[in-house]
């Protein structure tokens, strides 16, 4: 058999919802654009860097507490496009930022990412290394360096989109008192509700994912977007076909574990 | 940008993607499969060395502070000469020696947990600030903050027994039925990512920065 056993469904589920993507791509690269609903927190960004400007404070961006290696590499590559079109604002408009990393792998990526943001504005010379620094990959050493950070630099701003562990509310709190507008993003279950109602402006969930996309080509926005609410409609129509067939007694999982 | 680092990284990301997601749902030969496990095992190496050079960093960072005399220099002197003799220790007697244990079991150990016992107070702080009927939502939000809380508490349920039924109805149901909504959200959210990692749209982490014009 050509697809491996137990793993139909799922395949067919990945190939439409990849087929609906690139198909919606290709007619936003002919015109063919759908409206879609702006993400508040990501227009938030540019507003909360402003504040940090006038404030004269520096803006801390984290790209959450995973690492490009393992399991939690999707949230810390939403993370980290969050970063870079942060980083570039701050470039733009003069403050400082501070991008305190947890995973030791990430580190030349984001030196590079915010180095690349000043050289594109033509601030190449007022890069530092000290804006990239390396905590610990250690969830209670890094909760603790970055709470430090945040009291000694007095930050005006504090992003963080990406993997959420244990210490996240230590963070978005002690962000809340030294006097930090925070967007915050993740989507680890356990820590989204603390995300969610500590910051000011918050992506939910996928809302990390399509972040990226936004900070993209608008095509590319459009056809993901799209593409991800029909894979939203396929199985909210099997969760619906599924609920009523378990009400008469037929059980569709067994269908769905072939 | 040079080339080599965009588009060579994008081909990579794209080819090592594309024979993870045939090796996993076709029925491939044996040797795709032999190549799709070595190329997990040398992301293992690449961790590898990564935390190799996340100590270097951690010491020029630190050693930086210390040779320009900034007025944090004495902490970053403490952690460079902890990390210096956690490494020593490990080295010369071993990671399951004694010596090693006695530094993980009696100081990083409690120091982490020390940390973690902040978090209590913090919930409190958090709690206070957030937990306000200013309107609707958060009326709801609150209310039914206060079921899961008696539930948990146990003079609670003692003061009110129905509360276990009800709070166990809305995490069983209210709850789970919201998180599984998010993960199937988020599970899409990664297909999409992963899908314009493919395509070189996803440029935040391989290109120049940012989408500000």
């Amino acid at each position: 058999m050509l697809i491996r056993s137990g793993r139909v469904s799922v395949f067919i589920m990945f190939v439409l919802i990849t087929v609906s993507i690139l198909y919606w791509i290709r007619q936003s690269l002919k015109g063919n654009i759908p409206a879609f609903r702006k993400l508040v927190a990501l227009e938030a960004v540019e507003e909360v860097v402003g504040r940090a400007v006038e404030m004269g404070r520096p803006v801390m961006l984290s790209p959450g507490m995973g690492d490009i290696v393992g399991n939690k590499i999707a949230s810390t590559l939403a993370g980290l496009s969050v970063v870079s079109y942060a980083a570039r604002l701050c470039a733009k408009l003069g403050v400082r930022p501070i991008v305190p990393l947890r995973g030791y792998a990430m580190v030349p990526l984001a030196t590079a990412l915010v180095k690349e943001a000043y050289e594109v504005e033509g601030k190449a010379e007022e890069f530092s290394e000290d804006m990239v620094p390396f905590i610990s990959p250690e969830t209670p050493a890094y909760a603790a360096g970055i709470l430090g950070l945040m009291w000694r630099e007095k930050i005006g701003g504090f992003i963080f989109v990406g993997y959420a562990a244990g210490p996240t509310i230590t963070i978005f709190e002690t962000a809340q008192r030294v006097g930090a507008i925070k967007i915050g993003g993740t989507d680890s279950l356990g820590n989204m509700p603390f995300v969610a109602a500590c910051s000011e402006f918050a992506f939910i969930g996928e809302e990390i994912y399509a972040a990226g996309a936004y900070i993209g080509d608008e095509p590319t926005v459009a056809g993901c977007l799209v593409g991800q609410d029909i894979g939203k409609w396929i199985a909210l129509i099997l969760i619906t076909i599924g609920a009523i067939l378990t009400q008469v007694g037929i059980d569709i999982s067994t269908i769905l574990k072939y | 940008m040079v080339y080599y680092k965009r588009e060579i990284p994008l081909i990579l990301a794209t080819c090592t993607g594309l024979l993870m997601i045939f090796e996993y749902f076709l029925a491939v030969p044996p040797s795709v499969t032999i190549l799709a496990k070595e190329v997990r095992n040398m992301a293992s190496f690449l961790t590898v060395f990564a935390l190799g050079m996340g100590a270097a960093t951690i010491y020029k960072m630190h050693g930086i502070k210390i040779v320009r005399k900034d007025k944090d220099m004495y902490w970053s002197a403490l952690t460079l000469a902890f990390l210096t003799i956690t490494i020593l220790v490990g080295v010369i007697g071993g990671t399951k020696g004694d010596n090693f244990l006695w530094l993980y079991y009696y100081i990083q150990i409690p120091a982490g947990e020390m940390v973690k016992a902040f978090r209590a107070f913090f919930v409190a702080s958090a709690s206070y600030r957030l937990f306000r009927a200013r309107n609707l939502e958060s009326t709801v939000l609150l209310s039914f903050a206060i079921i899961i809380l008696f539930q948990k508490a146990p003079f609670g349920v003692v003061l009110f027994p129905p509360v276990m039924d009800i709070a166990n109805w809305v995490m069983d149901t209210l709850n789970t039925a919201g998180a599984r909504g998010i993960m199937i959200g988020t599970t899409l959210g990664i297909i999409a990512l992963g899908i314009r990692v493919f395509l070189g749209k996803e440029r935040g982490f391989v290109t120049e920065a940012g989408g500000v014009e």
